[in-house]
């Protein structure tokens, strides 16, 4: 990624106002009220003070107000910005504090005179500050100075407490200098009550970023990079997962984010593990400056609990440094308030043990992660990341193939309607829905029953809706009316077409003859051509039309219908690209109509090209705003996207359109499902099986939405209807299969994996549910047979998940749970896994397998067992499911939280959120 | 409910300084503030962040007609020559001229060759300790005489200039400069001072006099104490606040109300829940707010580990206030906190047997005026905590 604009991730006081703009999350209102308090001339003087650890961003709010108030007041007639260095090096003393702030003062007023004062000032020794303070006073005059100060705990060490005393009493009294200023702390210099500045600000407490604010800001810093793949990228879910993944282990710290920022792109945020160790150069000299800021006590403090890993108690963090119990409490004091450390809590139901004890960890598992210095550099980070982007990763369960079949159904929804919205035209007749289209012309048929307006109007909605034969009849009738009149070229060809898609027999020879016989009359006319070219289209002879089309266009590069029949022909047969550039010449050419657009839209969709697409069917769907298939085109493109809430929006616009859309309906039911509105689903599924009880996609559909709810027996049903009305889709039978195995029904459920196998045997799905299944069976040589046939497969094209190890460890734990050779089968389970590099996604299914082992039934001796034939067949490998299941096994022999709490925070979330309650 | 107008100008601002129009409810006690200096010097009391220097500065700039008022805070000043430096700088400013040709030649007569008198420098040469003396005790004649109106010093923050000349020179140095200012304050006709300061100057006085001694440098002065706001001045301007910061609310006038009540009318506590239930919304952290939401802030402000109201002080404190008596004083303070209304001296009395060795009545008396000074407690004439904030606090965090 070029990285066109630099981000200043450690000097934003540097930084173009404007970039800082645009990358500013969360922080806004804050902004907007402290430069409301500094504009307010004529009101009270608001006070603030920014509080934060290092690198959440206080000097970018700072730099921020100091724009803001420096544009609205360019010339400086109300309002002076003093803004003091970060650094406070020069100010020693009150007197040097006062000369700092006249000689910014001078800055910003450009008055050379008073910038020679301040500099003699900083050279004298007015510690009392007098001098100073008239100084300052002098300069602004009337006026009101905003003095922006950065590390105030520092600058009141230095100036101590008569220089506080003195300051506070200058403030007082002139009543003209309005402060914002910034610390890490909360320090006795505010915090006391005795102390001269107690109460004096207004503390606003700066919270780490949200993930939404985190994702928000990666996109406006994709955005100002021009990126589009990585802005379109992190709009959807998948990103989201990752990011979540990352918030694990980064927190919510700004800085650390940008820093990430710097590598990110979609393969690095989609890979993670590249993202973090490119990170890790500008990481680890973050950290290891942040770690040189401290004193040697705490230093070692922050060292011991970064080798611990998990949270230590302030005894072992004594015991471990020889510091007094007492004093480690001071230090640890001290690295909360300035955000290294953290009190490491558990729910209170789960804190059984030593209560008295206070336990600590770092505030950020990635500073432990990038400051290990034991180990090979950047493993541990690599180990952890790999995971967790496992555990926040998509999960497929029992529900394998929902995806593949998503993705595909998606694109055949583009496909069926690509035709049969050709025939639709701005004729007044010709606008709603086909079946308001419809309605509307048999009211005027029944009045002028042979109107052949209104005939040929009912065909074009017989064809929208997809009643072809209806169709066919009526072109037939309307063509045996005057068979020899060559204005009904275009009927015959229609009947060619339509008679080619059901399939029956048909002879376009006549029609091509005509064609060519008046194109030999006038072999300039782009129409005679174009009418050629469609004939030789129709009759499916695609060579000889991609000719005619092409000669055609050359003699009228305008003619848009020419040119959209073109790309239609073209992306039929798979050129999409060509298609492409002649449906956007189409648009250009027509750029009102939506027919235009919305094949455009269509080949963009064929083209990856989602984000277009989505725009080319949102102006199709605004020139035509009665068209449901636009929108179910649109809803399907935002669900690709994975913007399900817009995609069901956009199908259920489509089903008001029209409410006998089917596909509108098919559509909400992956969009809700997605949503996890499983009740909603079914409810669309039987609205759209009401209309169309034939469609054996849906049937399987609403399988799996049955099976969702725990309602296997319909589910079952359901599958059963649908390998009934298509016995040759594989996917159908593996669906089924699956709900088999739940219902015990294995010899069936066997019977079913095996022939979708038979029927798609490069699917790797289907073997791995057979795999499951004989291992339910408790056939173990064949279940490995299967699963290693299955992750050979998976390993061509590893874009789905490695099957469902949850599954898999499930059914070891139940069917093998007394076995003697079940130390075995892990072993060659975890070989099987290792061998096609996806031992991190069994480590998953063996952590989300966790909370079996911990039903009280269980007795503690299976659960040593289990845990040992784990250990000894990963040998050294997936370190953290390994440390998960020990801790698990543990807690369960006395639920003592140390178990709990000696585990790296990002992970000790995933057990608790385990643990029953 | 008042129905006092809407103010648009009134804004949160915890502890920033306030605009003179920006200072809620304090009117009828500032007149009386004047009414009691006609006639003579006044020394205010209140506790920390109650509001004191909001009303200085109020009457500063709002000093009625054919009055000079001269604010000042001391907090920095730590000898009597700075405070001098002080005096004069604020005098030139208020009267540009008035003291130099006077001062000259008054003090040359005393044998001083050079007195530079300027805002920012007045130069004693020869510096002797006493020097500074002379010099305020004509600046503050001058101040007397010379200008058409009578003069009123504000001087905010008095008792820690004492203290840290008490501090820096030794009790003597800090005795004499209040005696001097006693002195000038019985000398002068027209000239009055107000003493204001976030410690009470009971205890740095207490501590300055000689063990048994009588010593009372202020006894001329009429002490006024601040006194909290008015419960429709707190909820009118909890109102309006949450009004102008566009708080979302239930019920407006329900909110302020309760702020009212959970803050004790404490202006400085209303900005601080206002501003809290503010930044909560701003934050998405909270929905509408409503009697229950502020309860929570208030009860979250002091539950807070950071302490944001810094009212843990009012425990703390009592070691170095009460020194050997501590335990004792904790002991008065636990049984009024618990106790269901307030007590009299006999309960207490009776009570407090139970839990330490009980002094004398004479000392309980006075201890109890202590801790009235020192803004625990009320007499009325039964005693109980002054501040249900305070009792909160007290009553959570006694250790």
């Amino acid at each position: 990624m070029s990285d066109v604009v630099p981000l200043l991730k450690h000097t934003p006081s540097a930084q173009r106002p404007e970039i800082l703009e645009a990358i500013t999350v969360q922080r806004e209102p804050l902004v907007a009220a402290l430069v409301e308090s500094a504009l307010d001339t004529h009101g009270g003087l608001r006070h603030h003070l920014l509080v934060g650890p290092r690198g959440i961003g206080k000097t970018h709010i700072l730099s921020l107000v100091a724009s803001r108030v420096r544009a609205a007041d360019p010339d400086g007639k109300e309002v002076v910005v003093g803004w003091l260095d970060e650094d406070p090096w020069p100010v020693r003393t009150y007197g040097k504090f006062l000369a700092a702030i006249a000689a910014r003062v001078a800055e910003a007023t450009g008055e050379p005179e008073l910038g020679r004062e301040a500099r003699e000032l900083r050279a004298s020794a007015d510690d009392d500050g007098l001098r100073g303070e008239e100084l300052v006073r002098r300069a602004i005059g009337e006026r009101r100075l905003l003095l922006l100060v950065e590390n105030l705990d520092e600058i009141f060490r230095r100036i101590g407490a008569d220089g506080q005393l003195r300051f506070r009493a200058f403030a007082e009294d002139w009543g003209r200098m309005l402060v914002i200023a910034t610390t890490p702390q909360l320090f006795a210099g505010v915090r006391r009550h005795d102390s001269p500045f107690y109460g004096f600000f207004a503390v606003d407490h700066l919270d780490e970023l949200s993930l939404d604010s985190a994702a928000d800001l990666l996109k406006r810093i994709a955005q100002l990079r021009g990126d589009e793949r990585l802005l379109r990228f992190l709009e959807t879910d998948a990103a989201m997962r990752r990011l979540r993944a990352i918030e694990a282990l980064a927190g919510g710290h700004p800085r650390v984010w940008l820093l990430l920022a710097g590598c990110i792109s979609v393969a690095a945020i989609e890979e993670l593990v590249p993202l973090f160790l490119q990170a890790l150069d500008d990481l680890t000299p973050y950290y290891q400056d942040r770690l040189r800021e401290l004193s040697d006590q705490q230093q070692e403090i922050v060292v011991l609990l970064s080798e611990a890993g998990g949270a230590l108690s302030n005894r072992a963090l004594s015991d471990r440094s020889g510091i007094p119990e007492r004093q480690v409490a001071t230090i640890l004091k001290q690295l909360a308030d300035r955000g290294y450390v953290r009190r490491a809590r558990l729910p209170e139901d789960l804190s059984v043990g030593d209560k008295r004890m206070s336990h600590w960890e770092l505030r950020e598992p990635l500073m432990r992660l990038c400051l290990d210095v034991k180990q090979a550099r950047g493993e541990p980070l690599r180990i952890v990341v790999e995971f967790l982007r496992a555990w926040y990763g998509p999960r497929l369960l029992d529900e394998l193939d929902r995806l593949p079949a998503e993705a595909r159904l998606a694109t055949e929804y583009a496909c069926e309607a690509f035709r049969t919205l050709e025939t639709l035209s701005g004729d007044d007749l010709m606008h709603g829905t086909p079946d308001e289209i419809l309605a509307r012309v048999e009211r005027g048929l029944s009045l002028q029953p042979q109107s052949r307006t209104l005939r040929i109007a009912k065909l074009a909605a017989l064809l929208m809706h997809g009643r072809l034969e209806e169709g066919r009849d009526l072109l037939e009738e309307l063509i045996s009316e005057r068979p020899a009149e060559l204005g009904d070229f275009g009927l015959r060809l229609q009947l060619v077409r339509i008679k080619r898609a059901l399939g029956e027999p048909v002879d376009a020879e006549p029609v091509i003859a005509d064609a060519l016989e008046l194109s030999r009359r006038n072999p300039n006319s782009a129409n005679a051509l174009g009418l050629l070219a469609f004939a030789y289209d129709a009759a499916g002879r695609f060579e000889e039309a991609a000719e005619a089309y092409a000669r055609a266009a050359q003699l009228d590069p305008a003619d848009a219908h020419l040119l959209d029949a073109f790309g239609l022909m073209l992306s039929q047969t798979g050129r999409d690209d060509e298609a492409l550039e002649l449906f956007t010449r189409a648009v250009e050419a027509m750029p009102d109509d939506p027919i235009a657009h919305d094949h455009r839209g269509t080949a963009l969709n064929r083209l990856g090209r989602d984000e277009e697409a989505l725009d080319a069917f949102a102006r199709a769907a605004e020139l035509a705003p009665h068209s449901a298939m636009v929108r179910v085109r649109h809803g399907a493109t935002l669900m690709h996207l994975e913007r399900y809430e817009a995609a069901l929006a956009a199908l259920l616009a489509a089903a008001e359109i029209d409410p006998a859309e089917v596909e509108a309906y098919k559509g909400q039911v992956f969009a809700l499902m997605e949503l996890d509105r499983v009740e909603d689903a079914e409810a669309a599924c039987a609205r759209a099986l009401a209309l169309d009880p034939d469609d054996d996609q849906l049937h399987g559909m609403h399988g799996f939405v049955l099976a969702r709810l725990g309602r296997d027996e319909e589910a079952l049903e359901a599958h059963a209807r649908a390998v009934e009305l298509a016995p040759d889709h594989a996917g159908h039978r593996n669906m089924a299969a699956n709900v088999l195995r739940r219902l015990a029904r294995l010899a069936e459920a066997e019977e079913a994996a095996r022939r979708a196998v038979a029927l798609d045997g490069e699917e790797p799905v289907y073997r791995f549910t057979l795999a499951e299944v004989t291992l339910a069976q408790g056939a173990a040589d064949a279940a490995l047979a299967h699963l290693e046939e299955a992750l050979a497969l998976w390993a061509r094209d590893p874009a789905l998940p490695p099957g469902e190890p949850e599954l898999l460890c499930k059914i070891v734990w139940e069917r093998f749970r007394s076995n003697s050779g079940r130390r075995e089968l892990i072993a060659r389970l975890v070989s099987a896994y290792r061998r096609v590099g996806a031992l991190d996604q069994l480590g998953r299914g063996l952590v989300a397998a966790i909370p079996l082992l911990l039903d009280a039934s269980v007795p503690q001796a299976d659960v040593d067992a289990w845990v040992e034939d784990w250990t000894l067949a990963l040998f050294g490998d997936a370190d953290v499911p390994r440390q998960l299941l020990d801790a698990a096994r543990d807690w369960k022999r006395d639920r003592d939280q140390e178990h709990l709490l000696a585990l790296p925070p990002e992970q000790r979330e995933i057990l608790v959120g385990m643990l029953p309650r | 409910m008042c129905n006092r107008p809407h103010d648009p100008r009134l804004r949160v601002n915890p502890g920033g300084r306030l605009q003179p129009w920006e200072v809620v409810g304090c009117d009828s006690f500032i007149e009386s503030m004047w009414g009691a200096l006609r006639r003579q010097s006044v020394v205010l009391s209140g506790e920390r962040r109650m509001g004191k220097t909001s009303v200085l500065n109020k009457m500063e700039a709002e000093a009625p007609l054919g009055v000079c008022a001269i604010k000042r805070s001391l907090q920095g000043v730590k000898s009597p020559e700075e405070f001098v430096r002080v005096l004069v700088a604020d005098t030139e400013r208020t009267l540009p001229g008035v003291l130099k040709p006077s001062l000259r030649s008054r003090l040359r007569r005393t044998g001083l060759r050079k007195v530079g008198v300027s805002v920012l420098s007045v130069e004693f040469d020869p510096p002797t300790e006493e020097s500074w003396k002379d010099v305020a005790t004509h600046a503050i004649e001058v101040l007397d005489r010379e200008p058409d109106v009578p003069v009123v010093l504000l001087w905010d923050e008095l008792p820690h200039m004492v203290a840290n000349v008490r501090d820096n020179r030794g009790p003597h140095a800090a005795r004499d400069l209040l005696d001097l200012l006693r002195a000038a304050r019985e000398s002068s006709e027209r000239m009055r001072m107000a003493f204001s300061g976030s410690i009470g100057l009971h205890h740095v006085v207490h501590g300055l006099r000689a063990a048994g001694g009588m010593w009372a440098p202020t006894h001329d002065m009429l002490p006024m104490d601040l006194p909290l706001l008015q419960e429709e001045d707190a909820a009118y301007l909890a109102r309006e606040l949450l009004i102008n910061e566009r708080v979302a609310c239930e019920d407006v006038a329900a909110v302020g109300t309760a702020i009212m009540r959970e803050v004790d009318c404490v202006p400085y506590y209303v900005h601080h829940t206002v501003n809290q239930l503010m930044t909560r919304q701003r934050a998405g952290r909270c929905g509408t707010v409503d009697a229950a939401l502020v309860r929570e802030v208030v009860d979250a402000a002091l539950a807070d580990p950071l302490d944001p109201w810094q009212l843990h002080h009012y425990v703390d404190r009592i070691e170095s206030y009460y020194g050997d008596e501590a335990d004792y004083v904790k002991a008065l303070l636990d049984l009024i906190a618990v106790a269901s209304g307030p007590l009299s001296i006999p309960q207490i009395e009776a009570r407090v047997g139970a839990h330490v060795q009980p002094p004398p009545t004479e000392r309980l008396r006075d201890l109890l005026v202590l801790l009235c000074k020192d803004h625990y407690l009320t007499s009325d004439p039964a005693y109980a905590f002054r501040l249900q904030l305070v009792r909160r606090v007290w009553r959570a965090r006694r250790p």
